[in-house]
């Protein structure tokens, strides 16, 4: 069977001859799609447990409005070096079934009792 | 050279006038292209040793795993990692930290070079009586995980 597919270059490279780095797209490599982009509401301190029921695990882009126009990807540690020493702990835990978000704010500016949005982008199997 | 597009519009979007947050695809916006795309496995090595130093005996849990890519260039990629014994629903995305406690220190290093993603974990726990509760199996323990290695160099 004679070799097909569709390739789209970067501007100024010829998509005959460039490198695969240099390709937009590329019916030789697959890209991730979204799965589903999911919002929620949830407590400080308080793993919040969302149930996405795919059966695999997927691959997740989570992030957390600070509240202030800045938003903070999982995984993150962050010292906000403001008067007090706050400080922002954000990560999530994916299964094949559910993710667990989980964020802890310490520091003299932060009631016990706040609530953060967050937003999981969750990733097509592959 | 005449400047050609290929784009593709959400629904409802004219594809000619749309903004770029309107297009789910256009030939001017890179997309990261999937090189490769699998699991990987990490035994973690576990010693007991005394510090003469510091007066305590430490437990020690070290491994390190690579990942060929052989693209000739650092790419960029993206590394979960999930260990056994904490249960199936914990895979968290993999990021660097160092840091040192009392304890010791404990590091997650994650690199990328022109053939490899090499992953490296060392945990260290100072014997206590608390010890046994807060650290992995006094024994060497696996850490598996899953990764994405993208065409798309880091530079």
């Amino acid at each position: 069977m004679a070799k097909w597919g569709a390739k789209i270059s970067q501007e100024y490279k010829d998509v005959k001859t460039c490198a695969d780095k240099d390709l937009v797209f590329s019916s030789d490599w697959n890209t991730y799609r979204i799965k589903q982009i999911v919002r929620r509401t949830i407590s400080n301190s308080v793993t919040d447990v969302y149930y996405h029921n795919l059966g695999y695990v997927p691959f997740v882009w989570g992030f957390l409005d600070r509240g202030d126009g800045i938003f903070i990807a999982d995984q993150t540690a962050e010292e906000l070096m403001v008067f007090g020493g706050n400080s922002i702990l954000f990560n999530i835990s994916v299964g094949s079934n559910t993710i667990e978000s989980y964020f802890e704010l310490q520091g003299w500016d932060y009631p016990p009792s706040v609530t953060k949005n967050i937003v999981l982008i969750i990733m097509e199997n592959l | 050279m005449t400047d050609y597009v290929i784009a593709s519009s959400k629904e409802l979007h004219d594809v000619k006038k749309a903004s770029l947050k309107d297009l789910n695809f256009t030939s001017q916006k890179n997309l990261f292209k999937i090189q490769q795309h699998g699991t990987w496995s990490m035994t973690l090595y576990y010693s007991y040793y005394y510090n003469s130093i510091y007066g305590y005996y430490y437990h020690k849990w070290e491994g390190q795993t690579s990942i060929t890519h052989n693209l000739d260039f650092a790419p960029t990629f993206e590394v979960w990692g999930r260990v056994e014994d904490w249960g199936e629903n914990n895979y968290q995305k993999w990021t660097y930290y160092y840091y040192a406690t009392a304890s010791g220190p404990k590091y997650r290093i994650i690199e990328s070079n022109s053939s490899n993603i090499t992953i490296k974990y060392l945990e260290q726990l100072r014997e206590n009586l608390y010890n046994p509760q807060y650290g992995h199996p006094l024994q060497n323990v696996t850490i598996d995980g899953i990764y994405s290695i993208y065409v798309d160099p880091i530079l």
